[in-house]
């Protein structure tokens, strides 16, 4: 794998499998970074096959305290970008858990960081983990961490920065449940995930125990086509792996928004494949399953689908009915008036 | 007692610079801690959430991110106009960029994330990888210098 130096999401990666790729690899690579970048540095890195992508959230302050708050399992991706994400990992054994904790506050003294951050890993099909890179930012999957520690992650980026002590200490914490992210966009899914922007005519977002959505839409605003096209992040909290995921399913079947496609029912789909409900997948489980995931079948209760053509029917006849009673009615009524006039002109004779 | 302490040192004022559910998800925490909090915005985020959930709220510029979230000496002018004495970056615009975390310590503001250095170091990642492997962190197994002649990629 040649990659950029400056470079992130995805951009002057270039995969090599035969020596003689190699040289033209190098130079697309650069011309790449160059362009994205301005910095044609390039390296060469051993390309990890089928990996996960596991990171660990840190917290640093300014008087060289330093902990983690465990991993976040971002391997559900669509071209480098994250769908859906878990807390704590299926992947991990509490062995392993523990070394790359203790890897990712390494990581973070290494460079006398401090605030919040994220140490990126690629763990391999045999559980070897290698440093990826470091997000020196807090990240958009960061509620699956606070839901599972009960930490505010901002709250301690603002004491941190002010100067104080970070609240807790190492082992203060634990993974509390389990907790999953979906990022609600809007995009057609099942349009070859096509950004969809535009005004919200209807949004009704779930609610009831262990569900928390960050969102910032509101019926009748319009989603600008100048930003990233997040609509929300919708989290659920179980007590198990399965509890977290049949909470977020019954979200996603309660979110409704109208006006805008979305990519509730893509996720809803990954909700209900077999293998992520086995916690049996990496970082290829998007490209391996898509045809599956894209499948046309109805996910949705058949049942309801009919009992909504049936409503809309219903609604459609008692319209027509409505319309031809009245024009029935403006008929009789215009006659009234005829019949009257006849009869009092009768009467005037 | 330790309250009087902390409330001298706690931010007074944060300015978020950014939009969306996370200028929001952030005001939330700034509403519990009784922080005030500025938002900014630009020209088609006027009724967007997070200006009407902030205390305060002004206009930065046209839509194109370049030209509003994204430029620095507009908002920390702004911080500075409002009486913010830290920004909250959020996540992506200008988040991970030092340039920006070092002009708010020349304007006396506080960048609620790590210092300057701390990003450049870990923005690079041919250095990230040599200081990873230094603190004794797995790496990758691959070259830890740029390529420079195609000689040695041949090899």
């Amino acid at each position: 794998m040649v990659k950029a130096s400056a470079g992130g999401g995805g951009k002057g990666m270039r995969l090599v499998r035969k020596p003689e790729e190699l040289i033209s690899a190098v130079k697309m690579a650069q011309s790449e970074a160059m362009s994205a970048f301005g910095d044609d540095t390039v390296y060469i890195e051993k390309y990890v096959e089928a990996p996960h992508h596991i990171e660990f959230q840190i917290l640093a302050d300014k008087l060289g305290n330093t902990v983690h708050l465990f991993e976040r399992e971002c391997s559900i991706q669509r071209r480098h970008q994250k769908v859906v994400e878990e807390t704590p990992s299926p992947f991990l054994t509490p062995e392993l858990r523990e070394t790359m904790g203790q890897a990712a506050v390494a990581a973070a003294k290494a460079v006398s960081y401090t605030g919040a951050g994220t140490i990126e890993f690629l763990v391999d099909g045999n559980r070897n983990f290698y440093f990826l890179e470091m997000n020196t930012r807090l990240q958009v999957e960061h509620p699956i961490t606070e839901r599972v520690t009960g930490i505010d992650l901002v709250k301690e980026q603002i004491r941190i920065a002010s100067g104080l002590p970070i609240s807790f200490r190492q082992d203060e914490i634990s993974q509390h449940g389990h907790a999953v992210e979906c990022r609600i966009l809007a995009e057609d899914a099942f349009n070859n995930f096509m950004p969809s922007p535009g005004l919200i005519r209807h949004i009704s977002e779930p609610n009831g125990l262990g569900i928390r959505t960050d969102g910032y839409a509101y019926e009748g605003y319009e989603i600008p086509i100048h930003y990233d096209p997040m609509i929300s992040k919708l989290i659920s909290w179980g007590r198990t792996r399965e509890e977290a995921i049949d909470r977020m399913r019954r979200a996603l079947f309660e979110y409704n928004i109208t006006g805008v496609k979305t990519s509730i029912r893509f996720q809803k789909r990954i909700m209900e494949h077999p293998d992520f409900r086995k916690g049996n997948y990496n970082t290829h489980f998007i490209p391996d399953h898509f045809d599956e995931l894209m499948s046309a079948k109805r996910t949705e209760n058949p049942v309801f689908e009919d009992m909504a053509i049936i409503a809309a029917y219903y609604d459609f006849i008692s319209k027509m009915e409505k319309v031809a009673m009245s024009d029935f009615t403006v008929t009789q009524g215009s006659m009234n008036w005829k019949t009257y006039g006849i009869k009092k002109n009768l009467q005037h004779i | 007692m330790t309250r009087i302490l902390i409330w001298d040192k706690m931010i007074k004022k944060i300015l978020i610079a950014n939009r969306g559910e996370i200028a929001v998800r952030v005001a939330r925490s700034c509403r519990e801690m009784d922080i005030p909090s500025v938002a900014v915005y630009s020209d088609s985020d006027r009724r967007a959430m997070h200006v009407r959930y902030a205390d305060e709220a002004y206009h930065i510029g046209p839509s194109p991110s370049r030209e509003s979230y994204l430029n620095a000496d507009k908002i920390i002018e702004v911080a500075l106009k409002s009486g913010a004495d830290a920004i909250h970056p959020g996540y992506g615009f200008l988040s991970e960029n030092a340039d920006f975390a070092r002009k708010c310590a020349q304007s006396g503001i506080i960048f609620i994330g790590p210092n300057p250095d701390a990003i450049d170091h870990m923005g690079d990642k041919i250095t990230a990888r040599q200081t990873m492997i230094a603190a004794g962190v797995p790496v990758v197994p691959g070259t830890q210098q740029k390529i420079s002649d195609f000689d040695t990629v041949s090899v």
